[in-house]
């Protein structure tokens, strides 16, 4: 009878809605930290591609999971960005990627609007690919300009640099 | 009121489905990075090749390193590397030493020969952390001791680097790069409510033992204000103690070099001297550590690597017996030259490096029988396999290169 079935219904509409909502929590709410980005491979094929298909300009910063300075150089760079060029990508490779799990312990590695893995055999020829005249200093930041020029250093790159780089002037 | 009961079953329900989504929603992006993760590695781990080699007072030829499992071992040549007897492997359960960058195992021998220690990092859970850990033998390498940690600070910061040597008089020395003091620093700066502290990179930290590693000294500092991922190298005093040189970091961020007397633990700290004027200012990690060689006559024959001028380069230099560089430095003949070593036997002078040249690895040593005036450049080896920096060894007159390359440890003479 309707009065005497009418609270079983509620509770069922209520029992359903909170499967509904604990299914919607359950898709949008990700299980690990939402801003980690997405490990990708790499290797120098891929650097090939992203000189020519990330959005510019761009900031590649090359480290490794046992570099103590990187953490404080990309923090900064990162802070750069923001100001000189909101929305530039920041992109992170670490070379040493075998020792990086599905999701970076490193905080700042999260922050990146990409982020990289090489995990082949041979460091100094991914090296050597990239720059010829990079010893292994990381970080080892790539400044890709608005023109596609891609130029290199080792740490926080000077002021000079970076403005040109945010003016999107050329950097040839 | 609703009855709590009639909502237990919604809420299992509920409570299943948000288990069932989490896991297939972790399944799927786990899945995706499995599959990113072979794509990128080709399914093979990259090898952990670093090794550091010593001659025994016997004559024998040891190295250590890790191996294909990253297990820690020991491996001695009678002939100098055209054979190998079996690998010892030290009880260091599932211990798996550094074996990136500048870090490596490390071996030396007490002057009876019976006495032999390891010592390496150990990573902690937390990034850039570790410990200095040793195991010794009391039987020449024969078997070796539970590993054992040789500094006091416990905190899970910063121990890393570690070089270690025993002086002439016995005395075993350890030092390594320590954050002590720059977590010191950083936690004062937040309680002042600065963002950041003026701390410059890390500090050297050193323990000395009087017993063949037995017992060690309290921590002692060094240095403060070292680079943060640079070998130390050490180097035999005239007093019988030692010296040494590391990457330091200057006014400036100058990461210039540094050169030190090591003593007992009763010696004061030493002076700091400048011992590389490169002026490089850079905010990051060269991940390049000097060489240091006694010098027959007096003084010390150096190599490293640092940017001067606007070039980067690995440079040969004399210092003199305090540490102050004699004369201007020279840059080796090989703008591709990386993680270079000396070592000196009488006039002779060996410098090694490793330089890659787009297809292979090439081994190379510059040498000098006048004392460093003047070098001769060689070629030793060449690899297209993955490989280590190469390291020199002495014994007397004796000099060799021991070059780890995929899968073989080479030694090479240099006569």
């Amino acid at each position: 009878m309707y009065p005497s079935t009418e609270p079983a219904i509620r509770h069922r509409r209520r029992g359903a809605a909170l499967v509904f909502a604990a299914v919607m929590l359950a898709a949008s709410v990700p299980l690990a930290p939402s801003a980690a980005p997405r490990v990708e491979p790499f290797d120098a094929e891929v650097w090939s591609r992203l000189k020519s298909t990330l959005p510019r300009p761009a900031v590649v910063v090359f480290t490794t999971s046992y570099c103590a300075t990187c953490p404080e150089v990309f923090e900064g760079l990162g802070a750069e960005i923001r100001t000189r060029r909101p929305g530039a990508p920041l992109v992170a490779v670490v070379l040493d990627g075998e020792s990086l799990g599905r999701r970076p312990r490193e905080a700042h590695l999260a922050r990146a609007d990409r982020l990289f893995v090489f995990r082949g055999q041979q460091e100094a020829a991914l090296r050597h690919a990239i720059d010829p005249s990079w010893r292994g200093v990381t970080p080892w930041v790539a400044l890709i300009g608005a023109d596609g020029a891609v130029t290199f250093g080792g740490g926080t790159p000077t002021r000079d640099r970076l403005e040109t780089w945010a003016r999107g002037e050329g950097m040839r | 009121m609703v009855n709590r009961s009639s909502l237990r079953a919604p809420l299992r329900a509920a409570a299943l489905v948000v288990a069932f989504v989490a896991v297939a929603t972790g399944a799927t992006r786990a899945s995706a990075h499995e599959g990113h993760g072979r794509a990128a590695g080709a399914g093979t781990a990259r090898p952990a090749l670093a090794v550091s080699a010593a001659f025994a007072p016997d004559g024998r030829l040891w190295v250590t390193g890790l191996d294909e499992r990253r297990r820690l071992f020991v491996q001695s040549s009678g002939d100098e590397g055209r054979s190998w007897g079996p690998r010892t492997l030290p009880p260091l359960g599932a211990e798996q030493p550094a074996a990136h960058g500048e870090q490596r195992p490390k071996l030396a021998f007490a002057a009876d020969g019976r006495t032999v220690v390891l010592a390496w990092t150990r990573p902690l859970a937390k990034p850039y952390t570790g410990e200095i850990r040793m195991s010794r033998s009391e039987d020449g390498g024969q078997t070796f001791g539970a590993p054992f940690t040789v500094h006091r600070d416990r905190q899970q910061i910063t121990h890393r680097f570690e070089s270690i040597a025993f002086d002439a008089r016995g005395r075993l020395h350890v030092l390594w790069v320590d954050k002590r003091d720059a977590e010191l620093a950083r936690a004062a700066a937040a309680a002042a409510g600065r963002a950041k502290s003026d701390w410059r990179g890390a500090a050297i930290w050193r323990v000395v033992s009087e017993d063949g590693g037995r017992s060690f000294s309290p921590d002692l500092r060094l240095a403060d204000h070292s680079c943060e991922c640079c070998r130390i190298a050490l180097a035999p005093a005239p007093d019988g103690g030692l010296v040494a040189l590391w990457r330091h970091v200057f006014e400036g961020s100058e990461r210039d070099h540094a050169f030190a007397a090591v003593g007992d633990a009763a010696a004061p700290s030493p002076a700091i001297v400048r011992a590389s004027r490169d002026r490089w200012a850079i905010n990051a990690c060269p991940h390049h550590g000097p060489g240091l060689a006694p010098a027959e006559g007096g003084g010390y024959h150096a190599v490293w690597f640092g940017e001067r001028g606007g070039v980067a380069a690995v440079r040969y230099g004399r210092l003199g017996a305090d540490g102050v560089p004699a004369g201007e430095a020279r840059v080796l003949p090989d703008p591709s030259a990386e993680h270079a070593d000396v070592v000196a036997a009488g006039q002779r002078v060996a410098v090694v490096w490793r330089s890659f040249d787009g297809s292979a690895t090439r081994l190379r040593a510059w040498v000098s029988d006048d004392g460093g005036e003047r070098f001769v450049l060689r070629e030793l080896g060449r690899s297209p396999a993955p490989n280590d920096h190469p390291r020199l060894a002495r014994r007397d007159d004796r000099v060799v290169v021991v070059w780890r390359t995929d899968p073989e440890i080479r030694v090479v003479p240099i006569d």
